[in-house]
């Protein structure tokens, strides 16, 4: 057993298990396009790192995670740089007003009820839709029926219905070509579904790729694999970002933990971008709406359960 | 003349509590030996066992403890149930707790001293429960508080390998002559750490001996944590720059890998 010890995490910890988790949720964030951390930052605590280090460090790792999908999907062609930079707009706008908010809720008190009230809501619509969604879709496709600007996009591409909002934003103004998405729509739309995912991440705590990705596809009608690759672009930012912020004022950023999940995560993000090219659009879908649902359903077991113990160290919110 | 004898007496009675005070907390010292006084925390620390040997009069109990020497309050939330679900209802400061307390003794606590001793020289959780301040910083103050932390806290001390109590588990030889090895936890923070053993017979403490352990952390694990704290800024940014490295650099690798 190789022991590593974290120096501002203050622990030791076997560094072949932080590889694997490192690695767990690299794949996750190639195949899926979001960042993991509502997946990693819990685990990391469960391996015994302090709450506001795995948060931390966390947000370093996935810059590498990120940077390394979001290449592999920019050498697939898979990143609409117009949109990512738009949604990155409207995300950080989002993401202010959020924290914002956040305080706000603090000051009235039952902060935790309203977060994880928020994290099942979420995490239940996304994923009931999309899993049902792409059942549907994987069932045409087995009936051979598939829509011609299907087969225009990529081979793992599914675009979503036009839907009323999509034609209502067709008619605001700041109309623009997004030509690697294959869209023209309004600035004002990926701007404002940046915005409203931008404040419920910072209500959540977390980066919420697992909220951008279904927006993106469901809502702006971006290709699956687009809107993976897109997504994973503004995530290099937002975490670049938030760990500079963490180092500067909470000190808490772990180099030593980071550079062993960024060791694992960089390769699984790979393997998981490869993944996308053997999957098709309906089937990386349905798995990130189960994996969503899984989430979803620990939550709430979580939320109804009497736990182990009834005291537990003051937790710090972030991770992506 | 009355005077004169009231002040005798007076000074009689002061140095009689003095002779008395010094008694209780005072005994013959007991041999104590550390195979190590100072631990390094490098990039391969993974915790310490520290061999404790001593000599105690023929026929003795032991009871070796190692514990922190500082004790900041720990900040601790505890759940309720708020209609269906289970949430952190407050928050609560855990006072007057050791850090680190690992206890080993040569048989059951409340049968090898008394039990004024076990309180006086803080051995076994019943005593450190007693000791505990409970200070509510959030939410409701409640009779059931300090109870409830406290097993809790024990759990969460216990899982981290900070707490122990492990009775029978030091043998103490005909002449007197005891080792054991006390686990230091990887947990635990740069600062000083006292090794105490006591001697009892008949339930009463016969000797005593405390030595110091100190941990301090070195080389690359020292740099890091001092830049960290001192200079967020490079550090942060090198934490970006590595990041990014890494990533694009693995990124490009994969490139080439699947370019042959």
């Amino acid at each position: 057993m190789l022991s590593v010890f974290l120096p501002v995490a203050g622990v030791s910890i076997n560094a072949f298990l932080i590889l694997g988790l490192g690695g767990l949720v690299g794949f996750l964030s190639g195949l899926f396009g979001v960042g993991g951390g509502f997946l990693l930052t819990p685990l990391l605590m469960m391996i015994g790192i302090p709450p506001a280090v795995a948060a931390a460090s966390d947000s370093n790792q996935i810059v590498a995670a990120s940077a390394s999908g979001a290449l592999g999907h920019y050498r697939l062609g898979n990143v609409d740089m117009k949109m990512g930079l738009v949604i990155l707009a409207g995300g950080l706008a989002g993401g202010t007003i959020g924290v914002q908010a956040v305080k706000v809720l603090r000051q009235m008190g039952n902060f935790d009820f309203v977060i994880k009230a928020v994290y099942v809501l979420v995490l239940g619509l996304v994923g009931s839709a999309m899993f049902i969604e792409s059942m549907s879709a994987l069932r045409r496709a087995k009936g051979n029926v598939v829509a011609p600007k299907d087969i225009a996009r990529t081979s793992a591409a599914a675009a979503a219905p036009t839907t009323g909002l999509t034609r209502f934003f067709h008619s605001l103004p700041l109309q623009s070509e997004f030509a690697a998405s294959g869209l023209r729509t309004s600035m004002l739309f990926p701007f404002g579904i940046g915005l409203t995912v931008g404040f419920l991440a910072a209500i959540m705590g977390v980066g919420g790729g697992f909220i951008m990705v279904p927006a993106m596809i469901y809502i702006i009608g971006m290709p699956t694999v687009m809107a993976i690759g897109t997504d994973l672009f503004q995530i290099v930012l937002t975490s670049a970002n938030v760990t500079l912020q963490q180092a500067m004022y909470n000190h808490t950023v772990d180099i030593v933990l980071a550079l062993l999940l960024l060791c694992g995560s960089t390769l699984g993000a790979q393997v998981g971008v490869r993944m996308t090219k053997v999957l098709r659009g309906e089937q990386i879908r349905i798995l990130l709406s189960a994996i969503v649902l899984v989430v979803m359903i620990k939550l709430l077991f979580d939320l109804l359960t009497t736990p182990s113990n009834l005291i537990g160290l003051v937790a710090a919110k972030g991770g992506h | 003349m009355k005077a004169r004898l009231a002040a005798i007496l007076a000074v009689v009675l002061v140095l009689a509590v003095a002779a008395a005070a010094s008694a209780a907390v005072t005994c013959p010292a007991l041999n104590l030996d550390l195979d190590k006084k100072s631990i390094d925390m490098g990039m391969t620390y993974a915790g310490e066992d520290i061999k404790v040997a001593g000599e105690a009069p023929a026929g003795s109990q032991v009871a070796v403890l190692l514990i922190s020497k500082d004790n900041p309050p720990l900040q601790l939330s505890r759940k309720g149930k708020v209609a269906l679900f289970w949430m952190s209802v407050k928050q609560l400061d855990a006072c007057n707790l050791p850090f680190l307390y690992q206890l080993y003794s040569s048989g059951p606590l409340t049968q090898i001293a008394s039990p004024a001793l076990v309180k006086e020289l803080s051995l076994g959780y019943p005593t450190l429960e007693s000791q505990l301040v409970a200070k509510c910083t959030k939410g409701e103050a409640t009779a059931d508080d300090s109870d409830v932390l406290f097993k809790g806290f024990i759990q969460l001390k216990e899982e981290a390998g900070l707490y122990g109590i492990h009775e029978n588990k030091l043998t103490v030889g005909p002449d007197g002559r005891f080792e054991q090895a006390v686990t230091l936890s990887d947990r635990v923070p740069e600062g000083t750490y006292f090794v105490k053993a006591f001697a009892f017979k008949d339930g009463q403490l016969v000797a005593s001996g405390t030595r110091e352990v100190t941990t301090q952390k070195v080389g690359l694990s020292k740099w890091l944590v001092k830049t960290a704290k001192d200079n967020g800024t490079f550090y942060g940014l090198m934490a970006v720059t590595v990041a990014l490295g890494a990533g694009l650099g693995i990124g490009a690798i994969f490139r080439k890998g699947a370019a042959h």
